[in-house]
């Protein structure tokens, strides 16, 4: 193989021509796969690419909104996991008087969640951008698709910040009790 | 980006922009080098050129969704590659599934695309053989087609292709020779083609040549 797809060295090529000088099967052997090379090669396709599909700017929107999806997905689980944590806390520590310092882990974990939504946008404005100055057809579709899928991971926030919200007042609630 | 760019910024580099950055400037560079070599793997995986379009868009999509997961170790060409040839992988298992298999080889659309410039009963001989060649390789099992399509079509060196795949380097060189004996008895049919059948021989002598 070395041979025919020309990954021989000199030392290499010498020494095989040598041994097909005296080795017919192997003379025919090279033959036989040259000419299937050869059919192989008639299959030929655009080496270069071609302008007509979609422009890159939609690539790089697409992906984005992917990436987007993919990341607002990762932090409301990390939040979902982060509020079923909260919530056992809460029942273990019904009547401990350290109600204050998870207070305290519940504004953290909301202040967390605001930050990291802000620099996600940050990111995928500037990438979006710079696809925009590139072709404005494929910005406005884009545009529609980013806000469905920003009211999507929006109410997906929205609903672990009720569920929060929820469990500060049933932290409240239990330490009323005591 | 200005056509500077083109030259002087690297795989490595512009996907290190990417990655850091979220750089849709070094992404489409990226996309620029290599939507055209990606397109002709799925095609050629796929024997269909619409689906190997397809693929390739969203191997592109997958290299921009999962780029904190890229690891800079090795070329950015390897990585790609590799994306790229498990979508094919997994859209194939789709299609044994559903029984498409048929389907791809009989399709009128997905007949092989010919570049060509020769005379015109030519450019027709070549054309039907190039779609023997699609049909053909369809046939060839998956491990030894990814092979062949890498080192014949691609170019790529037996040790790359050995880096895309995973496997020694000698691996890959029994493969394409398999693969090439495998192609050559299905090219092999018609009565003319027939004396150019590669004779049996012992793996090894067929590997070293």
């Amino acid at each position: 193989m070395t041979l025919l797809y020309g990954e021989a060295d000199a030392s290499q090529r010498a020494s095989l021509e040598q041994h097909l000088a005296g080795c017919e099967q192997c003379r025919s052997s090279v033959a036989a796969f040259k000419g299937t090379m050869g059919e192989l090669s008639t299959w030929k396709l655009p080496r270069k690419r071609q302008r007509q599909r979609t422009p890159v700017a939609a690539w790089a929107a697409a992906a984005a909104i992917l990436a987007l999806a993919a990341v607002g997905g990762a932090r409301l689980w990390t939040l979902e996991a982060q509020v079923r944590e909260l919530r056992a806390e809460v029942a273990r520590t019904a009547g401990d008087s350290s109600i204050a310092s998870l207070r305290e882990e519940l504004r953290q974990v909301a202040a967390e969640n605001e930050k990291a939504r802000a620099s996600d946008r940050d990111a995928f404005a500037g990438a979006l951008q710079r696809a925009q100055a590139t072709a404005a057809a494929n910005y406005a579709t884009l545009r529609k698709e980013l806000e469905t899928v920003a009211i999507l991971t929006e109410a997906g926030f929205q609903s672990t910040q009720s569920e929060i919200a929820q469990l500060a007042s049933d932290a409240r609630d239990n330490s009323s009790t005591q | 980006m200005n056509l500077l760019g083109l030259f002087t910024v690297s795989d490595e580099q512009a996907m290190w922009r990417v990655q850091m950055n979220d750089d849709a400037d070094a992404f489409a560079l990226l996309v620029e080098r290599w939507e055209a070599p990606i397109q002709n793997l799925c095609t050629r995986m796929l024997g269909d050129r619409h689906r190997g379009e397809d693929l390739s868009q969203e191997a592109f999509s997958r290299l921009f969704a999962r780029r904190k997961d890229y690891v800079a170790s090795g070329k950015f060409s390897t990585f790609l590659w590799r994306v790229a040839l498990n979508l094919c992988y997994d859209e194939l298992r789709k299609r044994e599934r559903r029984n498409e298999v048929d389907l791809a080889e009989e399709s009128e659309h997905a007949s092989a695309a010919v570049v060509d410039h020769a005379t015109p009963d030519l450019a027709m001989a070549r054309r039907e053989t190039a779609d023997l060649v699609r049909v053909a390789l369809l046939k060839l099992p998956e491990t030894y087609r990814s092979v062949l399509v890498l080192k014949h079509y691609e170019g790529l060196k037996f040790r790359e292709i050995a880096e895309v795949l995973g496997i020694p380097e000698g691996t890959v060189k029994s493969r394409t020779a398999e693969a090439l004996a495998q192609m050559s008895r299905l090219l092999g049919s018609s009565p003319d083609r027939a004396a150019r059948n590669v004779p049996e021989q012992s793996r090894r002598e067929v590997m070293a040549l």
